[in-house]
């Protein structure tokens, strides 16, 4: 795993600790869990959104900005190789 | 008495599509702490801002609002929040103001207008959203 790619898992995984308002502690999911599934509401999606930016210093393209985009950590994960892209 | 006939090629009328949310304003308020105006101007309109005073269990129950306006529209996940609009009217009732291209959307959807209503209580806001499908206007 590159060095971009684990600071970003990182960043993924303290966004949702903080503002993911979880049933199940980050640290037990695996990055393909469905975090819908785990008590991720739409408006938290906001919260872990700005979160990320914030630590990664992107922003998401309004077209990522949908809930495929924050089903998993992976998902997440490729969403802000894609926001590079677009920077 | 005699049955009324229905023609061969008459379609079945399609569902009323409704949709419903609920938000949490603790969370709305959590939000305006951490990330102020970043969140703010990302979700809400300076109508909804206006209207609501920023106060955070009204800003829920527009958040919530939208969503069940995009279960509505369906097929809407590049929809942004701030393309759907909870405003109120000059009696204080609220309606949905659709931005041009949810409004192709909802027309795509071959939709009517939206109707919404709002409530909320000890710190919950819910929303609920309906259109009618094939809608045709009187007039």
């Amino acid at each position: 795993m590159s060095e971009h790619t684990y600071g970003d898992r990182l960043a993924i995984r303290e966004a949702l600790q903080q503002f993911g308002r979880l049933n199940r502690p980050v640290a037990e999911l695996a990055d393909e869990t469905d975090l819908f599934s785990v008590g991720f509401t739409s408006h938290a999606t906001v919260n872990v959104m700005l979160a990320i930016e914030d630590a990664l210093g992107i922003e998401f393209p309004d077209e990522l900005l949908n809930r495929s985009t924050f089903v998993s950590i992976e998902a997440l994960a490729s969403a802000i190789e894609i926001s590079r892209g677009q920077a | 008495m005699a049955r009324a006939s229905v023609g061969r090629d008459a379609k079945p009328p399609r569902p009323v599509r409704i949709g419903c949310d609920l938000a949490d304003a603790d969370a709305v308020a959590e939000s305006i702490t951490a990330f102020g105006e970043r969140y703010l101007s990302r979700v809400y309109s300076a109508t909804e801002r206006a209207q609501t005073g920023e106060a955070p269990v009204r800003l829920a129950a527009r958040f919530a609002g939208k969503e069940a306006v995009l279960k509505v529209l369906r097929n809407s996940s590049d929809i942004r929040y701030d393309e759907i609009e909870i405003v109120l009217d000059a009696e204080g009732a609220p309606w949905v103001r659709l931005a041009p291209r949810a409004q192709q959307r909802a027309n795509a959807e071959q939709l009517g207008p939206i109707a919404i209503s709002l409530s909320h209580e000890r710190g919950m806001a819910l929303a609920t959203a309906v259109a009618i499908p094939d809608y045709q206007p009187l007039h």
